[in-house]
């Protein structure tokens, strides 16, 4: 059975005509605002922990928006969706970072606790 | 590198539609990545809800392959399907790490709580035991205070006791103590140490009195008048005082308890000229010592 979003349709049918830039392909406003809340998002946390992967996003969504500069829809709204989840990924990655971290601190602590307090009663 | 490729993808898709081997690499990592993340437990239950959008990302890019759709196309949906898979694990593993976090601050809590029980405990105990040292050390100053009032008591009411069995005795108090003068003729017939049976009652009274004292010895004195002689009267007196001793010996009073002495006509206590006055010297005395030390003398 084909089953494919109508907008695939639309991008699938660009290619078709081996077109970058087409009429009937509508600009990807709604990727590109994705794309740039999440990198936006991901940005201070990522900045330390996920820093390769935040390039990679930030990269890709200047290629969007020059794509839409250029009324590449097509490829704006790929390098859009890409910069989205590479910016997700690299997000998650940070905040994985950080809650290891946040673990092992209070393991540490309550280790250090448990000896304090062992040491008193004795 | 997997990133290089996809720069270049978007050039492909200027260039039109191919189907390329490459396709099925792109979908082979993410197929890969998928299966990864739908294995580890902790993303199935931690990070479910992403773990489904990466399984209908791959879902979608498995279409557009079957489809035969262009391989930048493809590449471009694996490419998200494969990342989607990534972020489902990296959330898991960052969700268990603030699970942990969490049950460590608790943790924590139950350590200090712990450690404040048991200092709270030992406080406790403390006091517990000063409070019971305390009490202890009252209910000892007590108990003193009240054996001496029970002391006390016991005394004055052995003052008491004394003090009635004396007036019931009719005993008089001197300088040598209790002494009570038993009638000569009341107990002997003239010139005789017999005890008469009106006597009796007399020695009787003694002898319970004796009893209910058991500390206290007495002193049994006889005396006569000044008829006849001398000699004969002091013999007289002594035997009177021993048949009186033999009496209350008789009454189950210990022999050592009782002094005799015999004075015959001295001391008398009234004039010898008149037939009253003789009566009255004639008698015995009780002297009932103050405690249980006795006035020399030998009993006989």
């Amino acid at each position: 059975m084909r089953e494919k979003p109508a907008q695939q349709l639309v991008v699938a049918a660009a290619l078709a005509v081996g077109l970058g830039a087409c009429a009937s392909v509508p600009p990807p406003h709604a990727q590109i605002a994705a794309a740039r809340a999440m990198v936006s998002q991901a940005g201070p946390l990522a900045a330390q922990d996920a820093p390769a992967e935040l390039g990679t996003a930030q990269t890709k969504l200047a290629r969007a928006e020059d794509a839409m500069k250029r009324a590449d829809y097509a490829n704006a709204r790929i390098h859009a969706e890409q910069a989205e989840v590479d910016a997700k990924y690299a997000w998650t990655l940070a905040e994985n970072a950080r809650a290891q971290r946040a673990a092992a601190a209070v393991g540490q602590s309550i280790g250090t606790l448990r000896r304090e307090l062992e040491g008193r009663t004795r | 590198m997997r990133l290089k490729l996809l720069w270049v993808a978007p050039v492909l898709f200027a260039a039109g539609c191919a189907m390329t081997p490459e396709a099925n690499t792109y979908m082979e990592n993410a197929r890969a990545a998928y299966r990864e993340a739908a294995a580890n437990p902790q993303v199935q239950s931690r990070a479910p809800v992403e773990l489904q959008v990466a399984g209908r990302s791959l879902a979608e890019a498995e279409r557009f392959l079957q489809d035969r759709a262009p391989t930048a196309l493809v590449a471009h949906h694996a490419y998200l399907a494969e990342q989607r898979a990534r972020i489902a694990i990296a959330t898991a593993d960052y969700r268990t790490a603030e699970a942990a976090v969490a049950t460590s601050g608790v943790q924590q809590n139950q350590v200090l709580l712990e450690a404040r029980t048991r200092e709270l405990e030992a406080q406790k105990r403390e006091t517990q035991l000063a409070r019971e040292q305390a009490e202890l050390a009252r209910a000892q100053t007590e108990l003193s205070r009240a054996q001496t009032l029970e002391e006390a008591k016991g005394l004055q009411s052995e003052i008491e006791e004394l003090q009635s069995q004396m007036q019931e005795l009719q005993a008089r108090q001197t300088e040598r103590g209790w002494v009570l003068t038993l009638s000569g003729d009341l107990l002997f017939d003239s010139g005789r140490a017999v005890l008469k049976p009106g006597g009796r009652k007399a020695v009787e009274n003694l002898a319970q009195f004796m009893r209910k004292q058991p500390e206290r010895s007495v002193t049994i004195e006889g005396f006569t008048d000044s008829t006849g002689s001398a000699d004969l009267n002091q013999r007289l007196s002594e035997q009177r005082a021993q048949a009186v001793k033999e009496a209350l010996v008789g009454h189950g009073i210990d022999a050592p308890r009782v002094q005799t002495r015999g004075y015959g006509p001295a001391f008398p206590v009234a004039t010898n000229d008149t037939a009253v006055g003789r009566q009255l010297n004639r008698r015995v005395q009780v002297v009932i010592a103050p405690d249980s030390a006795s006035a020399g003398g030998s009993s006989k």
